[in-house]
């Protein structure tokens, strides 16, 4: 009964007519059941792309969902199983309940492709393959708006006060990541609720127009409010320059830094990007030890990428191990 | 472009403290923050920084005229902003980050940047806090409690602090 998938493309690059709603089905199915845990399963496994599979899937969330991990064809070592929970941090155990009775609404109108009731309908050329998209690679489905500025005025409001609050370059980027969560769903719910107000234009005016206003309203005080705010509120603060410097330092120099003040202890331990790649050069080579290196690592918050412990004697392969057990990116260790 | 949609190539930049600055095009679009104004044809008039002094935006249009005459070789390159940073002081450097920052240059950006942690390199805490003005607004029981953590990383090693 139970499926592994493991095998077929997370995104297909076409998909039929016919299965244009797979993904949507699928989502909304584990929807139906309302527990989050079936949430994070359905969202882990790469989508499927034939209705056949997808009917299959839908019988297995909703009538007999506790065999899925049960059936010995679900190996424990299967890639899908060690995905984590919930990888774009869309928090959907809270975000998707609100969605879910409008999800089942589109699945059962699919026939039509309109959703007669609430004023939406979506043209069939892009209609709900752009909506998948736009809800499921949010990240993705932003980047090349960004990148060739196709919305001119609106976009440059937004980077425009983004950059009058001078912050780290790497938060830029991160917190672009962190906007776009809220704003999708943000948008996706004003859709919802404002549908008349939208009309034939369905997704996209929803997400552009909206999402890039709430974007430079709520961005500055939310994600750089605190730091700004330090900044401004003594002559002793140290100067943001500083701020971006800190990519630049090396471990012992981030340490010592994180001595000077709060804001620069709260900067040096809050960024896991800081703590991404770590390098033991001397004099620490000789001191540190797997207990103390694998504090170190833990401030990359399971970021690590890279891990340089040449000439350490005191550090163990069990250690690196240990490591390596909560930093599923580490690619590079010397 | 400029030849097709009849912008002019030259630009014209206002700091915040009113100072005009004539830059051409070509140079200018090395910040990303010019070059989207400018691809918007939105560039044509004067083009506001509000967050840019004069004194700062003279400094970054000089790099940008020093650098996009240099054609594509990295090395050469990487020692004009060797030298072009090499007799700025903190606070210029400081305000250049800030400036690059907002007008989107990264490589201005990278390279003041490492400028500004190669001055912090190797230096105790003290030193950092005399450097760059900071009050060390610790409680006496919050300092020893961020001292004692990763206290193996200071014991018995020299800092920098005389340069």
């Amino acid at each position: 009964m139970a499926l592994n998938y493991s095998h077929r493309p997370s995104f297909p690059a076409h998909v039929s007519e016919d299965n244009l709603f797979s993904p949507m089905m699928n989502v909304s199915a584990c929807l139906a059941e309302g527990v989050s845990e079936t949430i994070d399963e359905g969202y882990a496994r790469p989508w499927s792309t034939s209705w056949g599979e997808m009917e299959e899937w839908y019988f297995n969330c909703t009538s007999d969902r506790v065999h899925n991990n049960g059936s010995p064809e679900f190996n424990i070592d299967d890639v899908v199983n060690r995905l984590p929970i919930d990888p774009f941090r869309m928090g959907m155990g809270n975000t998707f309940t609100a969605l879910t009775g409008w999800l089942e609404d589109l699945r059962f109108d699919y026939g039509g492709f309109t959703r007669g009731n609430i004023g939406i309908s979506v043209p069939e050329d892009y209609g709900f393959s752009a909506g998948c998209s736009l809800i499921w690679k949010h990240y993705s489905a932003f980047q090349p708006f960004c990148g060739n500025n196709r919305f001119g005025d609106n976009l440059n409001v937004g980077i425009g006060s983004f950059l009058r609050n001078p912050q780290c370059y790497e938060k830029f980027y991160m917190d672009i990541n962190s906007f776009m969560d809220g704003v999708q769903f943000r948008a996706e719910l004003n859709t919802v609720s404002n549908p008349n107000q939208h009309g034939r234009e369905g997704f996209r005016p929803a997400c552009n127009r909206e999402g890039i206003l709430d974007f430079s309203d709520t961005s500055s005080e939310l994600h750089f409010g605190e730091k700004v705010d330090v900044a401004n509120e003594s002559e002793a603060a140290p100067h943001e320059a500083m701020f971006f410097a800190l990519r630049y330092l090396g471990v012992k120099d981030l340490l010592s830094v994180e001595r000077v003040c709060r804001s620069l202890c709260s900067a040096v331990r809050g960024d896991p990007l800081l703590w991404m790649s770590i390098h033991i050069h001397e004099p620490l080579n000789e001191k540190i030890t797997d207990d103390l290196l694998l504090q170190l690592a833990r401030r990359a918050q399971g970021k690590l990428k890279c891990l340089s412990v040449m000439r350490c004697p005191k550090v163990t392969n069990d250690g690196i191990r240990r490591i390596l057990e909560t930093n599923t990116r580490l690619i590079k260790v010397s | 472009m400029a030849a097709e949609t009849g912008t002019p190539t030259t630009l014209t930049l206002k700091s915040n403290d009113d100072e005009l600055f004539s830059v051409a095009e070509s140079a200018a679009i090395l910040s990303v923050t010019i070059r989207n104004m400018v691809e918007d044809g939105c560039a044509g008039g004067v083009i506001p920084l509000d967050n840019v002094d004069g004194k700062t935006l003279a400094s970054v249009i000089t790099y940008m005229n020093g650098i996009s005459a240099i054609p594509a070789d990295e090395e050469k390159k990487k020692s004009y902003r060797d030298k072009f940073l090499s007799d700025k002081d903190f606070e210029t450097l400081a305000d250049m980050v800030l400036a690059a920052n907002y007008l989107n240059m990264s490589c201005l950006m990278d390279a003041v940047s490492a400028k500004i942690a190669q001055v912090m390199e190797k230096k105790s805490v003290g030193w950092v806090r005399r450097k760059f003005g900071i009050e060390n607004d610790y409680t006496p029981e919050e300092e020893a409690a961020v001292k004692e953590e990763h206290k193996w990383t200071f014991e018995g090693v020299e800092t920098d602090d005389d340069n």
